[in-house]
């Protein structure tokens, strides 16, 4: 078996790079249970310990594993509490789930926090491995942040990036481009070409040099299959923009107001290649200690301005995700996040000195850190932080074994 | 058991409240679509919709002597009572009571109720031409009367038409209170006053009492028509007892339950035992394929700031012999919030059905202020009625205002109220009672749904 991208735990299995070979299977933590132990390749997709399908995406949303005992109000003391979250006695809606989610599969990481001027958390991630037909692993990071001008937001985001990942995960899964559109979406190359030609002054310094993020880039090391899967990526990042779309548009009511539940998209799939897909406000960085750290997405936003001009939704008009894929020329991190950590930490190098070096073993503590910041600075949005170490790697050994999906 | 028509359920608020804010609005739109499929009114002769759904409509007349004077209005009651005993649906038991100091059952005479069909219908009518005005005037025995009557069918949907065109003079006002009482929860009664010798005050007692509108009758020709509307609308219901149960947090107020649509009508003093210290229930009487408005005001304890707290959880529910059955259920919250985006925001809804139940008060209270002669409340609260009128684009109002108060050709705005003596009566009570009938609005400016 080969491993494309997964860097093995074994004795002996220290070479990392981007086309490492390697016989071991990647290390993960089980995201219900904890179980460190976890051997995740396309032979095995379920915990050993609890059974937890690791075709799924963790959001950090999800239900706890085990039945917990129901906590008092925190309010009244109240002892009942009612399906949806509210206290029968005070009526005070309990602390939620959503209001701070976090993910830790040591290979990939994500924190989600309500903030602190918001009353509920509309930010959503799903992140997690992904399992390609010849034994690759990929990892997935998708962050979606709820129009908070429309209905339900929080919805909207949750429905975006679970049916996203899920299309990723069975799409790399199966090991091409989803039924649909071709492999090549007709109008990938000229929304790239606009990436990389219009970006902002503000951040020009920090944006990816035309070559890396060429569509086809011709260093010498580039080869056919990779080519080939880069393009595959790309398809299969737009499939799963559409079909989210498509999953909140499902979400309108006819007592939406005109205001249908509506929501940003940024996506990172990381291989050899990064391959990114986003609309909206939501971004992608590249972070990394040699000085080439750089936004790597573009806001569909009047420069300056908050007002977004394209999001997912019934009144979305059906839009066409910006794609753009590039390959690191060493070890860094990819950070995708919502616009309540960006707003406080706007400078890739910036956020690579709060991230870096931790990230790169560590990426739940950096990314904690990331939030830590944002909400130190006034917590003003809804805060997501998803950080990718790259190349796609292991935990380093003696790191702590923390459960992800974790309730605070 | 019956079946239940189904319940479209929407509210309507601002959840964002300001910093400390304890006041929290919501208007709350129900629709309920036929459980048989069947249209809202069945044409004359069609079956009873809902096998289950048994029916008795009472036709209270009032043959107190005055009806005689002008004789039109004896002549136009007769006739409006055979229109509405033809709009029953066959099936339907009922019954005709000639109210004067008594309450005599005109038909059927045999003891006990028959089904309307061609034979009952005629036998009905025929003792109908027979009435005659001879006698005084007790409501309350009327109300005791029928609710005689319907004592037979306890799980019916059980309605009657009341009209009378004088004041309840062969009785106390202590009885007739107690009538009201005995009847309350027992059958619905919507209520018309012929002529203009008849107290509002009065009759709006029972209406309110049996959750039925009051409606005044100027003209006796347009009687029968109005019966045929009351009675087509009776037909149409299939569920005859449904209740507002609204769930608040401990510490909270009701500060109202309001109808606002399709005409006003106060609710909060209606409050029954709903399962708990929490919970009350709102009576809403029968229920056919319509739609009607609430608002609900509701005064909590304000919560920490980005802290969301459920005000109010609000469930339609119907009570029959099956017990309770939940038919929908909505909630209203409340989220203190320092955006004034978003506290600023006023639900097009709730600011509607405020100017509107401000608008009736104002008539009522300007009309009251001009029979008292104190000319300058008069002219206050109606100049008040006024602007509100014209704010809601309310033209018949406009119209009936100024019959009763002096307006600026220009501007539109109340002058001065007429005195008394320079108003007809009529007028008065016409404006006073359509007041209470209430448009809707498609506004949601800055609303949000549940
Ligand atoms: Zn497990
Ligand atoms: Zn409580």
């Amino acid at each position: 078996m080969t491993v494309g991208t997964a860097v093995g735990t074994g004795p002996g299995a220290t070479t990392a790079g981007p086309e490492a070979d390697t016989a071991m299977a990647l290390q993960l933590t089980c995201p219900k249970c904890g179980a460190t132990d976890l051997e995740a390749d396309q032979a095995s997709r379920f915990c050993e310990q609890c059974g937890y399908a690791l075709a799924e995406a963790v959001t950090g949303d999800e239900e706890p594993g085990t039945a917990e005992d129901p906590k008092p109000c925190v309010s009244c003391g109240g002892t009942e509490i009612d399906a949806e979250g509210y206290c029968t006695d005070c009526g005070d809606l309990q602390p939620r789930r959503r209001d701070r989610m976090e993910v830790d599969f040591k290979a990939v990481a994500g924190v989600s926090d309500r903030g602190l001027r918001h009353h509920r958390n509309e930010d959503s991630m799903a992140l997690g491995p992904a399992f390609g037909p010849d034994g690759r692993t990929l990892m997935i990071a998708v962050v979606c942040d709820g129009v908070s001008t429309s209905e339900r937001p929080d919805e909207a985001s949750a429905a975006a990036v679970k049916t996203a990942a899920k299309l990723l995960l069975a799409a790399i899964a199966g090991g091409s481009a989803p039924d649909g559109p071709g492999p090549e979406p007709t109008r990938a190359g000229p929304v790239e070409t606009a990436v990389m030609e219009t970006v902002p002054e503000t951040v020009v310094a920090e944006t990816i040099a035309p070559e890396t993020l060429s569509p086809e880039p011709s260093t010498a090391e580039e080869d056919q299959p990779r080519r080939g899967r880069r393009a595959d990526l790309r398809a299969v990042s737009r499939q799963a923009v559409i079909d989210a779309d498509h999953a909140v548009s499902g979400l309108a009511r006819d007592a939406d107001h005109g205001n249908p539940p509506a929501c940003t998209y940024v996506c990172a799939i990381v291989d050899t290649d990064v391959t990114l897909a986003w609309l909206g406000d939501s971004r992608a960085y590249w972070l990394d200690e040699r000085g080439t750290s750089r936004a790597l997405t573009r806001d569909d936003a009047e420069e300056g301005s908050h007002a977004i001009e394209a999001w997912l939704g019934a009144d979305s008009g059906g839009p066409e995700p910006h794609l753009a894929s590039f390959t690191p020329d060493g070890p860094g991190v990819v950070l995708v996040c919502s616009d309540g950590l960006w707003n406080y930490v706007e400078k890739a190098a910036d956020l690579a000195a709060i991230a870096l070096p931790g990230a790169l073993t560590d990426p739940f503590t950096a990314a904690e850190a990331l939030v830590r910041r944002a909400l130190a600075d006034g917590g003003h949005d809804n805060i997501t932080a998803v950080l990718v170490p790259y190349p796609v790697q292991p935990p380093a050994e003696g790191v702590s074994t923390t459960g992800v999906s974790r309730q605070p | 058991m019956s079946q239940y028509p189904d319940f479209a359920f929407e509210i309507n608020q601002n959840e964002y409240l300001a910093e400390g804010a304890r006041e929290v609005h919501a208007v709350v739109t129900l629709t309920a679509t036929s459980a048989t499929g069947g249209a809202a009114a069945p044409a004359y002769g069609a079956p009873a919709p809902g096998a289950g759904g048994e029916k008795v409509e009472v036709i209270i007349i009032d043959c107190s002597g005055s009806m005689d004077y002008p004789r039109t209005k004896m002549m136009a009651a007769k006739e409006a009572t055979k229109v509405a005993i033809d709009t029953l649906s066959d099936g339907t038991y009922f019954a005709v009571v000639a109210g004067t100091e008594g309450a005599r059952v005109v038909y059927p005479t045999g003891g006990h109720l028959l089904r309307a069909d061609y034979q009952s219908r005629a036998a009905a009518k025929e003792a109908v031409s027979r009435l005659h005005a001879n006698g005084g005037t007790a409501m309350g025995r009327w109300l005791g009367q029928a609710g005689r009557i319907f004592d037979a069918h306890p799980n019916a949907i059980k309605h009657a038409i009341l009209l009378t065109d004088g004041k309840d003079e062969s009785e106390t006002p202590a009885d007739l209170a107690r009538a009201i009482q005995a009847s309350i929860g027992t059958f619905t009664a919507d209520c018309r006053g012929i002529g203009e010798d008849w107290e509002i005050a009065e009759v709006k007692k029972i209406a309110d009492a049996l959750l039925g509108t009051v409606g005044i009758i100027r003209e006796p020709e347009r009687l029968a028509e109005d019966f045929r509307e009351m009675t087509a609308n009776s037909m149409g219901k299939e569920v005859a007892d449904v209740a507002l149960r609204l769930w608040t947090p401990k510490g909270a107020v009701v500060r109202f339950v309001k109808q606002v649509n399709p005409t006003l009508a106060d609710l909060t003093g209606k409050r029954a035992d709903g399962g708990g210290p929490l919970i009350g229930d709102y009576p809403t009487g029968a229920w056919g394929a319509e739609s009607r408005e609430y608002h609900i005001c509701v005064e909590v304890e304000p919560g920490n700031l980005n802290t969301e707290k459920l005000a109010g959880r609000v469930t339609l529910v119907a009570k029959d012999s099956a017990g309770v059955t939940a038919l929908g259920e909505g909630k209203i919250r409340a989220i203190w919030t320092n955006e004034e985006e978003k506290t600023g925001r006023i639900n097009g809804r709730v600011a509607h059905y405020t100017g509107q139940a401000e608008m009736a008060a104002a008539i009522e209270e300007g009309a009251a202020a001009q029979e008292a002669g104190d000319m300058p409340t008069a002219t206050a609260r109606l100049g008040r009625a006024m602007d509100l009128a014209l704010e809601s684009g309310r033209e018949d109002t406009v119209k009936m205002l100024r019959k009763i108060a002096e307006v600026d050709p220009d501007t539109q705005r109340v002058l001065r109220a007429k005195s008394k003596s320079d108003v007809n009566k009529g007028d008065v009570m016409e404006a006073v009672l359509d007041s209470t009938k209430t448009v809707r609005t498609n506004k949601r400016t800055g609303g949000s749904g549940s």
